[in-house]
């Protein structure tokens, strides 16, 4: 049975933005070697370090950092495309690389999402000082929101900082909860609260090795090379210079900066789900090349979705790209695919007959990680509140009156 | 305007002034248009492919239903909300719940979805006839959802009830892949 389908033809280069096909052909070539290290990461999330040498753990290094900061000695990046961070390159290369192994996108040493909140809220030493530590070798980094009983909902936090007895710096306090890398990670920002009211949510950059945390990695059903970990904070020391945003308004800050960096990373959630969906209906489709009717057909539906869903996605991070991020769309594109993800796994599980899931490790493995898409970044529920909001305001649909109906 | 004229909009688009006829040799018009007695008093009228253009562009006329089903959906989608909207229930009106505003969320991300284009060698691809009948399935399955919002109100032959129930029809006429699972 396969075990790799890198240049399978639904990730045919046909949908990609002009300026990214040397990097998608990049990404297509270098996905191919993830699936193996994918199967280690399964059953060990720590060998991730054994890896560190492969071009699609380097790559992903590379891409999220400014390009001063980049560095030639991990293989070299296409230029065109990649001038600057761009949403649009980092959903193409997501896709790409989840299509070899999801896992492995996420275990890989990398600026991740608190890159975006150093991106929206850093001041010039604070950037420096997030992007030196990350060019000079391979670092985990993490973005803590999420907490016991209160979830994402940034409004509500309850992690705390407080002034600290020098006067000058802050005392961190408090829990997260399923946070990506984060009983791995050497630097990363967390968000907490510094007085009441939504104005009052502050972000801060943490240095793992300094004292006061206590991190640890989850047991979890799928994706566990991703390390999602509970982090507790006891009296962590934060120097002043690395509360984020310091000298922006109060409503330019911690909100403001959580706020972006969601934006920004939920279409490249999206692409990771596509990218599986789309290894999933390849893998089907290698191991039963005859299939015909209905099979078939509901098989095409999950391609047909999938590529319109793409084209969300596309559109979505071209608008973060242009500054002018639409959240209901980014919303309607990342819980459609992480659905469609799920809904591969399940159908390819019934179309390779009974026991499948016995019998295609590689599916076995992928049932269980499609499910993370869900939650990741903001769950299903959350998203449809977003596109529920755009269709109220007129945003997300088209207007149309045309039959004239009578109530 | 109503289903039954989108549908004879289409037909002239497609067809110049003749009709096109479903692979199984049905053609769906208006009355008007057929020259027939309003059976069913709901607008639509069935004939035989024999008066008409045969076979006529299949593909074209088929996504051209697809369109019409869906722009269909998106207008009663702010029917609904106008609809929800005025409907109180225990001092405040039906939108403000989340599971109706989940729903809305569904049909809507649904029709978002019908709207968009892929990539041209993948669609090529992808665009069959089973994908195209399993296009019109979801819009059916939104539809419905949606009229499941609108209550008894959902029946009524002068609302969106009608013309939702013409286009599940009419896709049944022409998008159907027929029975191939040999």
């Amino acid at each position: 049975m396969p075990d790799r389908s890198a240049t399978a033809t639904l990730t045919a280069p046909a949908a990609v933005p002009s300026d990214l096909r040397d990097l998608d052909a990049l990404c297509r070539e270098v996905a191919a070697d993830l699936r193996g290290p994918g199967a280690v990461l399964d059953a060990d999330p720590d060998a991730i370090g054994t890896f560190l040498d492969l071009p699609a753990v380097a790559l992903q290094r590379q891409v999220l950092m400014p390009p001063e900061y980049r560095t030639t000695g991990t293989g070299p990046l296409p230029s065109q495309g990649l001038s600057g961070v761009s949403c649009v390159a980092w959903v193409v290369i997501a896709e790409r690389l989840a299509y070899g192994d999801p896992g492995m996108v996420l275990a890989s040493p990398g600026p991740s999402l608190s890159s975006a909140t150093v991106r929206a809220l850093g001041d010039e030493t604070q950037r420096a000082w997030f992007n030196e530590r990350l060019a000079a070798g391979p670092t985990w980094t993490f973005f803590a929101l999420t907490e016991p009983g209160k979830g994402s909902a940034a409004t509500e936090l309850q992690a705390t900082i407080t002034p600290a007895a020098d006067g000058d710096g802050w005392l961190l306090n408090g829990e997260k909860l399923y946070i990506g890398n984060g009983s791995r990670a050497q630097l990363g920002v967390v968000m907490c609260r510094r007085s009441p009211g939504p104005w009052g949510i502050e972000a801060v950059l943490v240095d793992t090795a300094e004292p006061g945390l206590d991190a640890t990695a989850l047991p979890m059903v799928g994706l566990r090379g991703a390390r999602i970990s509970r982090m507790r904070f006891t009296d962590m020391y934060i120097p002043a210079g690395r509360l984020l945003g310091a000298g922006r308004p109060r409503s330019r800050r911690g909100l403001y900066g959580a706020r972006q960096t969601l934006l920004w990373f939920r279409p490249s959630v999206a692409s990771l789900a596509i990218g599986v969906t789309h290894a999933v209906c390849d893998y089907v489709r290698e191991c039963r090349p005859g299939l015909r009717g209905q099979a078939a057909g509901r098989l095409g539906d999950v391609v047909d979705r999938s590529l319109r869903v793409r084209a969300l996605i596309y559109e979505a991070a071209a608008g973060i790209d242009a500054g002018q991020p639409d959240p209901h769309l980014i919303s309607a594109a990342k819980m459609r695919a992480a659905a469609l993800a799920e809904e591969a796994t399940v159908l390819a599980a019934e179309l390779l007959g009974p026991a499948s899931l016995l019998e295609h490790p590689w599916l076995e493995k992928t049932y269980r990680d499609a499910r993370a898409f869900e939650f990741m970044e903001g769950t299903g529920n959350l998203h449809r509140q977003g596109v529920f909001q755009g269709v109220l305001r007129g945003e997300f649909l088209p207007e149309s009156h045309y039959p004239g109906w009578s109530p | 305007m109503s289903y039954p004229s989108q549908l004879d909009a289409l037909h002239a688009r497609v067809a110049g002034s003749g009709l096109v006829a479903s692979p199984h040799g049905y053609v769906l018009a208006s009355d008007r248009a057929l020259g027939t007695a309003d059976g069913t008093g709901l607008g639509l009228g069935s004939g035989l492919a024999t008066e008409c253009v045969p076979g006529g562009p299949a593909a074209e006329f088929a996504d051209g239903l697809l369109v019409l089903h869906r722009d269909l959906l998106t207008a009663a989608v702010g029917h609904a909300l106008r609809h929800l909207d005025g409907r109180q229930s225990e001092g405040a009106p039906l939108l403000s719940r989340p599971q109706i505003q989940a729903d809305i969320a569904e049909i809507a991300t649904e029709i978002r979805l019908a709207a968009t284009t892929p990539g041209a060698p993948d669609a090529a691809e992808a665009a069959d006839d089973r994908v195209r009948w399993a296009r019109h399935q979801r819009l059916c399955a939104a539809g419905r959802r949606l009229l499941h919002l609108l209550g008894a109100s959902s029946m009524v032959a002068t609302g969106p009830g009608r013309d939702i129930y013409l286009a599940e029809l009419t896709g049944n006429v022409y998008l159907h892949p027929g029975d191939d699972d040999a």
